[in-house]
This record gives structure tokens, C-alpha cells and sequence, in this order.
């Protein structure tokens, strides 16, 4: 469940990267006919601050499955392990607190502007519910992450298994960051040596 | 209060609670003491305003574009070039390794990515030349952290939307601080190379056609500075179409030299979105207690208790410098600044320092934070680029000379302000 759930999440955020990508060009014609047409548009700059709102929201998972988020670990480290890992369920659950918390306020703030029908105060009018509807969405696929990875890491913790859970929920020191840095530029290295 | 906010902070904190999480606990526990309104109903609001906040958009796109032109290549022949220009002064290509990075962190706004990227191109010359590996890897470390000194650069835009600085002010700011650090590095460099002569390597001669051929190396960066920071001034774009535009050209750069493939596009989509999410939680969380503080009035109180120690303003600043080089060693540096700033940065006006010159002030602390153990960024990067088995405290001793250099320009930046509030004020 955890490999189709991640699969996906990847596939919402390279999705989301592709819907900044296309902002970017969006936002770039703009400002070029702008320059030499004179035309002013000004949709992009509008757009392109929902787009990240929605992205930011919808890329959260994937972040937290590839446990992105920044936690500081300079005392935790210390810990022998298995307190060590009971923390990171904790740090977990108290993540999951406040994702839900924003989770129903976004979902009140949704409510209201679809019950007023809020449009925004621009040219284009966007009725505001249709990104805070996305953005909501985005927030609700991070509580069921956050709830799928405590409920597995809370199991693996009971079992016993230490190595799935720290797998599942443990902190990425710089150390880890770093090496994914390497690996990346590593990687582009590589393409260019099998390019020549 | 402040006392219990603060304990509450380290704590929460220290039990490795994400700090996105961190600030949204903590405004809610301070608007349930110190608030008679259900101010947790607000943040959905407030997470919406500031999730969707226009000029922050530059972030994401910063991120994107570096992430595209750390693929395209340009690096090599930008490092390439810097060789040739730099290698006859005493320290020879470690002066390429802060001037590539100088030039590459001009069109970078990370400094993670300028260090990487930098690095493994520098790293096959160490041993081939035979300079003594602590201060080469150093220069790289801090070479690195000029990609967010100077223009454009993720923090200053974090830092402006923070404290409601204007963007193009901070860039201008940035400029001769960063060249005056990246001068400092290459005389920190020098001297050492001349008090030391054994960390120098074999120093490496070309003749002016040489050095003619490689300039087109240098081409793509200055390009893009011209489109990502030129256009602003121009008058052609806000610094949000800037950072657009930038997008939109490192995909043709990267393009135009055939590095353009789904797989490379698929890699640098997922890697920004990843970065976005991770410093959006934080700012969106960071709002909300920012809300929280300022509706319970603790902005004043913290301002009160700090009138009430009768430090004089220069006290105060050292005392906050001191602060943020303590915490840069734990913390996270996005992390850092976008939990501290809101908080700082009104105090530090209110004692009648500039706006501007603080987000200069605090970016060099950022990058201290970067080169310092044990939590330091690019001190891993530097390391794990290294094909010998040598050990990360080489880099961190070979670093600490770069931390002296930056506490100089901190000193300097306090005692001639000028040196990053001339060009705003000269352009107003």
C-alpha cells in the first residue's frame, strides 16, 4: 500500500512541477507581449500564486514520504533508538495535529467563499472556491498520508521492527540531505559520460 | 511569557518536531493563554494568504530554474574559463572555485546546488595539482554560499516577503556585499597560500589566446543574470515575471545544448515541487503564529523586555549576530530564518536599523550557518563529493578560515552600513 500510495504521490508532484513549468511560460509570453505589444494581460501573476499554493499543498506527501520535512535532530540523536523512533511517531502525530486542524479550517474557508460565490478582484474574476478547492484536496491527500504512515509505523514499532519504522518515519539528518544533493549531480555526471 | 514561549520553542523543538509544526503549537498554545478570540479558527485564512502570496512565487521558480541549469551543464565551461582567468595568483584555482561560484550563484539562487555543481567539477584538480585538501575543499564550501548573497537569491525574497521589504531594494543590497565576500574569500586565500606556501599547488600558466577561447564559458550566466536580475531594472518585470523569465531560459539553455529530455524535466519538476513544499509548511505555519504574536501583543512585550535590558543598538545587534551564528550550527537555514525573522526583524527597525541592511546582515549569517558544523550544509555536500577517504573535519577546518572572512564582512557591513544600502539608495 505504501509503494502505490508513494507512486502516486510522485506522480501528483511531478505533476505539480510540470504546472509551475507551464506558469513559468505563461507568465514569460506575458511579459513579453507586454514589452513589444503592448498588450497588458496581467492573468500570469494571478495564476501563477494560486498554482503554488495548489502545488505546495499537493507536494506536502511525497515530501513527508521521502520524510523532507526539516525536524532538528541535534538532542534526538543522542537517544538510544527505540526512544529515538517512539519520538519520531510523536513528531509524527503532532505533524498530523496540525495538518488536520489546517485541513478543516482550509475546508471552512473553502465552504465560505463557494457559499458566497467570492470571485476574485482582478480582470479574470477566478471564483476563488476553485483553487481553495484544490488546495484543500492537496491538504486532505497529506492527512491520509500522515495518518497511512502513522498507522504503519505505530505497527512496525510494536512488532518490534525498528529498521521499517526508522524506514517509514525517521529523521533525515543533513547528512542523508547532502548525499541526495551528490546523488543528483552525480547522476547528470553520469548521463554526460554515456552522452560522449 | 516570552520566557514560557521560548522554553516551549527549544522544547518542542529539541523533540525533533517539524518546525512547521513547531510554530503552529506554539501560536496555539499562546493564543489559548494570552488571546480571549478563537484564534486558531483563523488559520485557514491565513494559510490560504500566504500559500498564495505573489511575490513568494519567486521561489519556487528560483528553485526550478536552478535545478534545470544544474542539468544543462553550464558549469563546466563556466569553471573552465575561471581557471585560465584566475590560476596565476598565489592559491591558484581555488580562486577559480570561488570565482565560478561567485559568477554561478549570480545566476543560482541556492547554495546547496552552487556548491555541488561547482565542486564536482573542481574536485579532479585538487589531487591533479596537489593542493592541500583542507583549504581547497573549503573554498568550495564557501564559495558555495554566495548563491543566495548575491542576486537573485530564494532568501533575500523569503526575508522581503517576511518583513514586507521590496525585493529590488534587497538585490541591489546584495551586490557589493557579495563581491566584497567573494574578494574577501580570495584574499583569505591568498594569504594563507603565501603564510602557507605547502597548501598551494602547482601553479598553472596560459597565454592570452588560451585564455580568450574559454570566454564564451562565461556567456550563459551573465545571460541569464541579465534576464532573471537586468529585467527588473529595466523596468520590464517584477522580480516574480523575473524569476519566471529565468525559468522559461534555463529550459532553452538547457535545450539548446541537448540536455533536455522527459526524464531530466520529470527529475527537475519532482526536486522543486519537493524543496517548495518543504519551505512552504514552514512559511505558511510561520504566518500563522506571526498572526498570533501580533494580535497578542507579544511583538511589544518582547520589545519591552529587550528596551528593558538598556542595551545600547550595536549591543543588541551583536548580541542577535551571536544568536543566529549559535543557532545556524542546529538549525535548518530556511528553517531558521523564516521561524526567527518575524520576530527579530520588527526589533531590530524598531532600534532603527535599516530593513534593507538587516536582510543583508542576516543572509551572511545564513551562509555562516552553512559552512558551520555540525548541522552546515554544504560542509556534507563538499565532503561527499570527495572520491579519497579523508575525514569531514579536513573540510570543517578548512572552512573555518571562510567564517572569519564573513564575521569581517558582518564587522564591515556594521560599521560602514553603505556597503549594501549605497546602490538602493543611489537607484531610489
Amino acid at each position: 500500500m505504501i509503494a502505490s500510495v508513494t507512486r502516486l504521490a510522485r506522480l501528483v508532484t511531478v505533476a505539480a512541477g510540470f504546472a509551475l513549468l507551464a506558469t513559468a511560460i505563461l507568465v514569460s509570453v506575458e511579459v513579453i507581449v507586454r514589452r513589444f505589444f503592448l498588450i497588458s494581460l496581467n492573468a500570469g501573476s494571478e495564476i501563477s500564486s494560486y498554482v503554488l499554493g495548489i502545488v505546495a499543498s499537493w507536494g506536502l506527501s511525497y515530501t513527508l514520504l521521502l520524510r523532507g520535512h526539516v525536524r532538528v535532530d541535534a538532542l534526538v540523536r543522542h537517544f538510544p533508538e527505540r526512544v529515538r523512533l517512539w519520538i519520531d511517531l510523536f513528531a509524527l502525530l503532532g505533524l498530523g495535529l496540525v495538518a488536520v486542524l489546517l485541513l478543516i479550517q482550509g475546508f471552512v474557508t473553502f465552504l465560505a467563499s463557494w457559499s458566497m460565490d467570492a470571485h476574485s478582484m482582478t480582470p479574470l474574476q477566478i471564483p476563488i472556491w476553485i483553487p481553495q478547492g484544490l488546495w484543500v484536496l492537496g491538504l486532505a491527500f497529506f492527512v491520509f498520508v500522515l495518518g497511512m504512515l502513522a498507522v504503519f509505523a505505530g505497527m512496525a514499532l510494536l512488532r518490534g521492527d525498528y529498521r521499517k519504522s526508522q524506514q517509514l518515519i525517521g529523521i533525515q539528518g543533513v547528512e542523508d540531505e547532502a548525499a541526495e544533493a551528490l546523488a543528483d549531480v552525480r547522476a547528470i555526471t553520469e548521463a554526460e559520460g554515456a552522452r560522449q | 511569557m516570552i520566557g514560557v514561549a521560548l522554553s516551549l520553542l527549544g522544547l518542542l523543538i529539541a523533540l525533533s518536531l517539524p518546525i512547521g509544526a513547531v510554530l503552529v503549537v506554539l501560536g496555539l498554545i499562546l493564543s489559548g493563554f494570552y488571546s480571549t478570540f478563537p484564534l486558531w479558527r483563523a488559520i485557514g485564512e491565513t494559510s490560504w494568504n500566504a500559500a498564495t502570496d505573489t511575490v513568494i512565487v519567486c521561489v519556487p521558480m528560483f528553485i526550478l530554474m536552478g535545478e534545470l541549469l544544474l542539468r544543462s551543464g553550464i558549469a563546466d565551461g563556466l569553471y573552465t574559463a575561471m581557471v585560465r582567468w584566475l590560476s596565476w595568483v598565489p592559491g591558484g584555482i581555488m580562486h577559480a572555485n570561488v570565482g565560478a561560484a561567485t559568477l554561478f550563484a549570480a545566476t543560482s539562487g541556492s547554495s546547496a546546488a552552487t556548491a555541488a555543481t561547482i565542486g564536482t567539477v573542481a574536485m579532479p584538480e585538487m589531487k591533479r595539482y596537489g593542493y592541500d585538501s583542507r583549504l581547497f575543499l573549503g573554498s568550495i564550501a564557501a564559495g558555495g554560499t554566495l548563491g543566495i548573497l548575491i542576486p537573485p537569491s530564494i532568501n533575500l525574497v523569503v526575508y522581503g516577503v517576511l518583513t514586507q521589504t521590496s525585493i529590488p531594494k534587497l538585490y541591489l543590497a546584495g551586490f557589493l556585499p557579495g563581491f566584497l565576500l567573494s574578494a574577501l574569500f580570495m584574499t583569505t586565500i591568498m594569504l594563507g597560500c603565501t603564510l602557507f606556501p605547502h597548501l598551494d599547488g602547482q601553479r598553472r600558466k596560459f597565454d592570452l589566446r588560451e585564455a580568450i577561447q574559454v570566454l564564451p564559458g562565461i556567456v550563459p550566466p551573465v545571460a541569464l543574470f541579465l534576464i532573471v536580475v537586468g529585467t527588473i531594472y529595466a523596468g520590464i518585470a517584477t522580480p516574480t515575471e523575473a524569476s519566471s523569465l529565468g525559468v522559461v531560459a534555463a529550459l532553452i539553455l538547457a535545450a539548446v545544448r541537448g540536455r533536455l529530455t522527459w526524464s531530466v524535466l520529470a527529475t527537475a519538476c519532482e526536486g522543486t515541487v519537493r524543496t517548495t513544499s518543504m519551505i512552504m509548511l514552514i512559511f505558511v505555519a510561520a504566518f500563522f503564529l506571526n498572526f498570533v504574536i501580533a494580535t497578542t501583543g507579544l511583538t511589544r512585550v518582547l520589545n519591552d523586555v529587550i528596551v528593558h535590558l538598556g542595551w545600547t543598538p550595536l549591543q543588541t545587534m551583536i548580541a542577535i549576530i551571536i544568536f543566529y551564528l549559535i543557532l545556524g550550527c542546529f538549525m535548518e537555514t530556511m528553517a531558521m530564518m523564516i521561524t526567527t525573522i518575524p520576530v527579530i526583524a520588527p526589533l531590530v527597525v524598531s532600534m532603527g536599523y535599516d530593513s534593507v541592511w538587516f536582510g543583508i546582515v542576516i543572509v551572511v549569517l545564513v551562509e555562516a550557518a552553512m559552512i558551520t558544523p555540525p548541522v552546515g550544509v554544504n560542509l556534507y555536500i563538499v565532503h561527499g563529493i570527495r572520491r579519497d577517504s579523508g575525514s569531514l573535519n579536513e573540510v570543517i577546518a578548512g572552512a573555518s578560515p571562510f567564517v572569519l572572512a564573513m564575521c569581517i564582512l558582518l564587522g564591515l557591513l556594521i560599521a560602514f552600513p553603505d556597503i549594501a544600502l549605497f546602490l538602493p539608495k543611489t537607484f531610489e
